[in-house]
């Protein structure tokens, strides 16, 4: 039996006139014959994903395992990729807010706010108080929905079916506000640049409002299932450990920075939509490990949740949209009667609302991370570049060099609490 | 927002580096700064280190091509100071006709461009010299039909959709496997008869 | 043959048939149990189509099973992977022969068939299968052959993640059998005999062994959930890491046998628990059911019925809580906290013993018991204080300091 010491030589990439890699990395480089050190010692090659339960999608992992001790992980992505930069490069700015719903598709809402804010940004368009509380309702939804998926199905990678299926169950309560709001269940398509697709129906504030009441009683009981249980502290703490100077450096977001213990939340430090006005806290975990993940996520729902609780007060009548007919289209009824309006909308539809020349950036707090969009226009309405900033593309970056020496079910863990959605890593 | 948002960093810049700083603009609040391309990677590293700039956070590494194709190809590096809550933005002008399109890259300074840079490169054909793992990231492997992100890539592919599946089809299945797997390949020859002979008739082959 | 040993046989036969039939049924219906237990936990409402509430589920996926197509891996090893589902299945099946199900019934009978001949018994019938003197030790024998199933299973099927199951599987199961074992032996020592029907006798006339060995108790029920590959220990099939684990490439009525013997093998750990600290078939406070007698055995039977299914949900309530272990911590777990924890107990609860009878003389069986129960108490307390200190499972950085963090994490208001 010849030694199969795994040695990846990363030398450049190209192909062969037939198509295949020049690397190959695998191979027996060298001859067995003079390194014996550690004869027999066959390294295992574990492909887990793209069609793996504990991927969350359509993550691809190649595990190289020494018995159970993982000695590196190359993560191969783009099984989604879906090219959704290069169609915005097609589309208007308000036909590129479908697109965002099926990025990072567990917080469709928050993503179409902050498409319409980055090209609101870029044209300079100051929308309404009560559009902007109704998006701050819009993000901090979308930001329990989404860790309440991450919660669930954190608890089933290391085992814990039960809380699955309660989180699962207030996610259907949000679900429901967001059809009765928007629709739609998963493709929002919430905001128009310069506003709302749609206010919210009458009645809707008191569903919220009880979700408000009920939602915390659920996370306690998934905070009691969890926080002080002595398996699930054993295996989140300790492992997993991203430091405070490494996470900066990996440029991580959200969660994942702050629980290394880096205080840098967008709607603190660079606030938008008045989120300076409003009372929450922002929980920064002390190890960087699992453990201090799980608590910062656990405790920013409950942040959310008094988020909403203020939105809702501050709600006041008023127009969601902009006094501007050149953004926002005319009522149909006008524009089937009034001859000035029905221009505007038609050359909204046929010519889109053209953006000055320049470019922006800007970044929000999302569940996964900083969810940034880079416009770059040329003064036409389509954008020249549309680049996603995509949090959990550069949060999943890490991953291989966390998990080099921990264990198979390390693995999994680590994972799952980068909290990845494959839509936005692939695009 | 006014022009030293970033508290004075473009003066500095100015003053540290000279020439090598092109220009320097504003847009839409955020302040951008166009460098030499051949200096870029010591201003980032100075942006980085130096105290009172301290741009230690890389918020985004992409590109951008123009519609007018005269216009050169963009590098943009967003920069961010974790401490005192400023971004400003870096972008180097590459020629977009050139043979080879390349830059320094960063993965020295910042780990996070890793990912960042491998997409740019399979993106937009920018190769990041000194990377030490630049390969494709979203697309294949073998996938032959350029860089999606280019102007000069049609929406619909490079290829006819009757030539795509005409490629998928025709192609060599290993070919498709990641270089990890294609170990099983480089060892056929060690492993029993048996086994090779199942492992000729390739994947469809009988099945006792 | 004699007419006597035929009437044996004619009764071994008998009770062979019923305890598989009930066994094979109840297996099927705690399929439904464990699925209505979940979704009780889940605010769900479980199987409910099939029959009323759900009752014809289980028939209904046995015919699903029964009809689905069997697939074998092309590089599997065909003997194995076709042997290993039988070999799970037939050591669960055998584990249930010596388990006592009620109180022995007086049974005697005299009649002859034609062609057979004559058939007698005259005595108590046991209601066990059979009546092993040999008692425990044949389960413990028995259930170690269980990981060879699993462990065939996992290498025969010719796939990197049943292997690591399979190889999971044997690791903890001989790791936990050990601490089995052992923990069974204060149980020796208190009733003397290995014998299924002398510790409950000894339980009847003094206290039920859980007082007296609860740390006894509590070694076996967690190495009882280590053996039967529940969770928290269910590493062996971990689905978030191993897809199935060791079960990965079987289908059909062969990947039944596996969910079968995981739940027959619950029985009867389960029944074990019942028998060895609860009593067995004992109803408490009173001497009657002793006497012998239909009613007697009847109602004997009912609790234990009832004993077992109240530690089959206790082992489904578990699954249904808590995550699930690491394999380090797995093997931690048995090797540093239980098998020192048995061994050291042995010692313990044999100098008690001896200084119970010797030093101070005690002569009632139920004092001697009592005042092991003191012991015991005390014990348990210092055993679960250093487990609830957290120096068992806990990441490395918390070992140091005494209590988890109540208060929400630090919180910055800028």
């Amino acid at each position: 039996m010849t030694t199969r010491t795994v040695e990846l030589s990363l030398a450049t990439p190209g192909l062969d006139p037939d198509g295949r890699p020049t690397r190959i990395p695998l191979g027996l480089g060298h001859e067995p014959d003079v390194d014996l050190g550690d004869f027999g010692a066959e390294h295992m090659i574990v492909n887990i994903g793209p069609q793996h339960p504990a991927t969350h999608g359509v993550l691809r992992l190649v595990v190289e395992l020494e018995g159970e001790i993982v000695k590196r992980v190359i993560p191969h992505i783009g099984y989604l990729h879906s090219g959704f930069e290069k169609l915005g490069e097609y589309r208007h700015y308000n036909q590129i807010i479908p697109l965002t719903d099926r990025t990072d598709y567990l917080s469709p809402m928050a993503n179409n706010v902050a498409l319409a804010l980055a090209a609101e940004k870029l044209m300079g368009i100051e929308v309404t108080p009560r559009c902007r509380v109704l998006r701050v309702i819009a993000c901090e939804m979308s930001r329990i929905i989404s860790h309440l998926v991450w919660l669930g199905t954190t608890g089933i990678d290391l085992g814990a079916f039960t809380p699955f299926l309660w989180s699962f169950q207030e996610r259907e309560e949000i679900y429901n506000l967001q059809e009765a709001w928007t629709g739609a269940r998963l493709t929002t398509s919430l905001t128009r640049v310069g506003g709302m697709m749609a206010d919210i129906p009458e009645g809707w504030e008191e569903g919220l409002r009880s979700f408000c009441r009920t939602f915390p009683k659920t996370l306690r009981e998934v905070d009691t299932m969890f926080t002080r249980n002595a398996i699930w502290i054993g295996r989140t703490q300790d492992v997993g450990v991203i430091p405070a100077d490494e996470a900066i450096n990996w440029s991580l977001s959200g969660p994942m920075l702050r629980a290394s213990g880096v205080p840098y939340d967008v709607r603190k430090d660079r606030p938008y939509l008045d989120y300076e006005s409003y009372d929450f806290d922002v929980p920064i975990g002390e190890h960087g490990d699992i453990y201090d993940r799980y608590r910062v996520r656990l405790e920013e729902m409950f942040q959310s949740t008094r988020i909403l609780e203020q939105a809702l007060d501050r709600l006041e009548p008023g127009p969601i949209n902009v006094e501007d007919p050149r953004v926002i289209l005319p009522p149909k009824h006008r524009a089937m009667s009034d001859m000035e309006a029905m221009i505007y909308h038609f050359k909204q539809v046929m010519e889109g609302v053209p953006a000055p020349e320049g470019d922006a950036y800007l970044g929000v707090e999302n569940p996964k991370g900083e969810l940034g969009y880079y416009f770059v226009s040329d003064g036409t309405a389509k954008p020249v570049r549309w680049r996603i900033r995509p949090p959990a593309f550069i949060n999943l970056s890490i991953l291989p060099s966390l998990c080099e020496g921990v264990l198979l079910s390390d693995v999994i863990a680590i994972n799952a609490s980068v909290d990845i959605v494959m839509g936005e890593v692939d695009r | 927002m006014i022009a030293d948002a970033v508290g004075g960093t473009v003066e500095a810049l100015r003053s540290a580096f000279g020439d090598a700083i092109l220009q320097d603009t504003v847009s839409c609040g955020d302040t951008v700064v166009f460098v030499d391309p051949g200096k870029a990677h010591a201003i980032l590293q100075w942006l980085r280190d130096t105290p009172g700039q301290d741009f230690n956070y890389l918020t985004d590494l992409t590109a951008v091509e123009y519609r007018d194709p005269e216009r050169p190809l963009e590098v943009v590096y967003q920069l961010r100071s974790l401490e005192r809550r400023v971004d400003l933005r870096l972008k180097i002008q590459l020629v977009a006709t050139a043979d080879r399109l390349s830059v320094a890259t960063v993965t020295d300074l910042w780990q996070g461009a890793d990912w960042l840079e491998r997409e740019v490169f399979d993106m937009f054909g920018i190769h990041f010299e000194g990377h030490p793992d630049l390969r494709r990231i979203l697309m294949w492997e073998t996938y032959a039909e350029g860089h999606p992100l280019r102007k000069s890539f049609p929406l619909r592919g490079q290829f006819s959709r009757a030539e795509q599946v005409r490629q998928a089809l025709a192609a060599n299945p290993e070919a498709h496997y990641s270089m990890e797997e294609l170990s099983l390949a480089e060892a056929l020859h060690e492993l029993p008869v048996d086994m090779q002979e199942r492992l000729a008739k390739g994947e469809r082959g009988e099945v006792e | 043959m004699t007419p006597a040993l035929k009437g044996f046989l004619l009764l071994a036969t008998l009770k062979m048939l019923v305890v598989f039939t009930v066994l094979m049924v109840g297996v099927a219906l705690l399929t439904l149990m464990e699925r209505k237990v979940s979704a009780w936990m889940q605010n769900r409402r479980g199987p409910n189509r099939v029959g009323w509430a759900g009752l014809l589920q289980p028939a209904a996926d046995g015919v699903k099973n029964i009809l689905k197509e069997e697939t074998i891996p092309a590089e599997a090893s065909r003997t194995l992977f076709m042997l290993a589902p039988m070999m799970a299945f037939i050591p669960a099946m055998m584990l249930s022969a010596v388990i006592p199900w009620a109180a022995p019934l007086p049974v005697t009978f005299d009649f002859t068939l034609p062609m057979l001949g004559q058939f007698t018994h005259d005595g108590l019938l046991p209601f066990a299968v059979a009546d092993l003197p040999i008692g425990f030790l044949f389960v413990l024998a028995i259930s170690s052959l269980g990981v060879y199933g699993i462990a065939l299973a996992g290498w025969s099927s010719n796939n990197k993640y049943s292997l690591l199951g399979g190889l999971r599987s044997s690791a903890q199961m001989i790791s936990y059998e050990v601490a089995m074992g052992m923990s069974l032996i204060p149980v020796l020592l208190l009733s003397g005999n290995v014998s299924f029907g002398a510790i409950i006798a000894e339980q009847q006339t003094g206290l039920w062994f859980v007082l007296p060995l609860f740390l006894s108790f509590f070694v076996f029920l967690i190495a009882g959930l280590a053996e039967t590959n529940r969770l928290p220990f269910d590493l062996p099939e971990a689905e978030s890491e191993l897809v199935a684990g060791y079960h990965s490439e079987y289908s059909a009525m062969k990947f039944s046998m596996f969910p079968i013997a995981e739940y027959a093998n619950i029985v009867t750990v389960c029944a074990m628990i019942v028998t060895l600290f609860f009593g067995g078939w004992d109803i408490p406070f009173t001497r009657w059911d002793q006497t012998g007698g239909v009613l007697q055995t009847v109602l004997t039977g009912l609790v234990m019925f009832l004993k077992v299914l109240f530690w089959i949900f206790f082992v489904m309530w578990i699954r249904w809580s808590l995550p699930r272990f690491r394999y380090d911590q797995l093997m931690a777990l048995g090797w540093k906290v239980m098998l020192p924890l048995a061994l050291g107990y042995i010692v313990v609860t044999t100098l008690a013993v001896y200084g119970i009878e010797h030093g101070l003389g005690v002569e009632g069986v139920r004092l001697k018991m009592l005042l092991l129960f003191a012991l015991n108490v005390v014990l348990a307390y210092g055993v679960f204080f250093g487990l609830d200190r957290g120096h068992i499972v806990v990441g490395s950085y918390r070992q140091d300091s005494t209590s988890l963090p109540e208060a929400p994490l630090e919180v910055t208001n800028p």
